[in-house]
């Protein structure tokens, strides 16, 4: 498609595009965007994206409509979305979240680069195929494993890992919180400070982890939560400050 | 292995009680910052936040700024530098410090454990004061001990408790006062059987006092200054 997508879906189950087949190819060579019309409260698209894939080469908007509450507008569950345009794109959500809007699996493939220019959340795997991708606010929450063979390309300011199993790249530049089980796959150097979230936990899992600035680890009542170095091998190295806390209100909180 | 080369903080959660926020059974820490490094942890106990090993490698200095508990290794490698104020303590459950050719200026390091010395210590510094704690003990096992200061040692009704000297090797040198007593409410307290052989070298003061309700004691000492 050579022009500009626009989406817009109602209280109506089921409209809006519809991927679902593992065959549905889709390319959108202009600017898209995805939105919910004014007074539709119960507008959601969760099941409209399940499968095949869905390549975007312009900007990329999640916009709403008026008195429609925080909707799953572009939700996908299953669609892999590619970002392959040739000028550097944007991301932009008006209302992204792990229930609301989001990628599954997310490809970027564009050596001019691609800018989340809000908070988004790729519940799958993101992977970096060319081109930097950084961010001028908010944070990226990635659900899986975070690609980049290469390493040194992600830069975006504020990463979260969600996930349980969590690969990173070798390096990367940005400041990295884990809120999962995060059972560490690879070691990693790290631009920026990382912290551990309350009720997630970083494993280390044998692997050398380093990190330029701050370490934060808050624990609370659940179990097995916070920094976890159980083998002989694990290493961690900060080279700012080491913070070790509990979240308010959880006093059988313990490391 | 955890490397830290900034300050170094437990702090906690508001109404969360006191709970061990940091508390490695296992994991080493080093500190190994080139410019000054705190420690401080709001909730230290040995049943709270704690050390484990932790090796100071720091030669500009590791300050620690609050009450410290090792359950094993503390050691400071060649150049290093540890600081502790009067304002708190140092507690040693199993493991002597290895001080080495690092600069120990502690002011109160407290034993809470069975603690076997496995190698010579020198506690330079005219701050250094040892204490073993009451229920504690310190075996020398044939090795030298010197304290920079002042040496304190609490007995109580536990058997075999305070310092243990019963190798022929057995050396204790205190540059301060030396000052032996009992836990009060404890009348069978008794060190018999605690110097048998080895030497203490007393070179300030040597006192032998008791605790409040606990009656006159044995304590015997082969002492030669």
């Amino acid at each position: 498609m050579g022009g500009d997508l626009l989406v817009t879906i109602a209280d109506n189950v089921g409209d809006g595009l519809i991927m679902t087949d593992p065959s549905d190819n889709v390319t959108i060579e202009g600017d898209a965007t995805f939105s919910h019309s004014n007074n539709n409260d119960q507008a959601t698209s969760v099941g409209n994206f399940t499968d095949g894939l869905l390549k975007f080469r312009g900007q990329f908007t999640q916009t709403n409509g008026t008195n429609s509450g925080t909707r799953p507008i572009f939700a996908s569950t299953g669609t892999r979305v590619v970002f392959d345009g040739t000028n550097n794109q944007n991301i932009h959500f008006s209302d992204s979240g792990p229930s609301f809007s989001r990628f599954q699996n997310l490809d970027i493939d564009n050596s001019a680069g691609v800018t989340f220019t809000t908070s988004a959340v790729a519940s799958g795997t993101l992977t970096i195929l060319n081109g930097t991708v950084t961010s001028t606010t908010g944070t990226v929450t990635i659900g899986d494993d975070l690609v980049d063979a290469v390493g040194g390309r992600w830069q975006a300011l504020n990463t979260t890992f969600s996930g349980a199993s969590v690969s990173l790249p070798a390096t990367l530049t940005t400041n990295t919180t884990f809120t999962g089980v995060g059972l560490l796959e690879n070691g990693f150097d790290l631009t920026g400070d990382l912290s551990v979230a309350a009720s997630g936990n970083m494993a280390v899992n044998s692997h050398t982890v380093s990190a330029s600035g701050d370490l934060g680890v808050t624990i609370s009542d659940a179990v097995g939560d916070g920094l976890i170095m159980t083998n002989a091998s694990d290493e961690v190295i900060i080279h700012g400050n080491a913070t070790f806390t509990h979240a308010s209100n959880n006093d059988q909180a313990t490391s | 292995m955890l490397r830290v080369r900034g300050h170094f903080t437990q702090t906690n959660g508001t109404n969360s009680g006191t709970r061990p926020i940091f508390t490695s059974t296992g994991t080493k820490v080093i500190l190994d910052g080139s410019g000054i490094q705190n420690v401080n942890f709001l909730d230290p106990g040995a049943d709270f936040s704690r050390f484990h090993d932790l090796d100071v490698n720091n030669t500009s200095g590791v300050t620690f700024n609050s009450d410290m508990y090792f359950t094993g290794q503390l050691t400071l490698s060649a150049n290093a530098v540890l600081n502790q104020s009067d304002d708190f303590d140092l507690f040693i459950t199993s493991r002597m410090p290895i001080v080495a050719a690092g600069t120990y200026n502690v002011f109160f390091t407290r034993l809470i454990g069975e603690i076997t010395m496995t190698a010579d210590l020198v506690m330079a510094q005219n701050n250094n004061n040892l204490f073993v704690q009451p229920f504690h003990k310190l075996v020398i096992d044939g090795h030298s001990l010197s304290v920079g200061s002042d040496l304190h040692v609490t007995i109580t009704n536990t058997v075999g408790d305070g310092l243990i000297m019963t190798n022929a090797a057995d050396e204790v040198v205190v540059n301060g006062d030396v000052v032996f007593t009992h836990g009060t409410d404890h009348d069978q307290a008794t060190s018999l059987g605690n110097y048998t052989d080895g030497v203490i070298r007393a070179r300030g003061d040597f006192i032998q006092t008791h605790g409040a309700n606990s009656n006159p004691r044995d304590y015997r000492y082969a002492v030669r200054s």
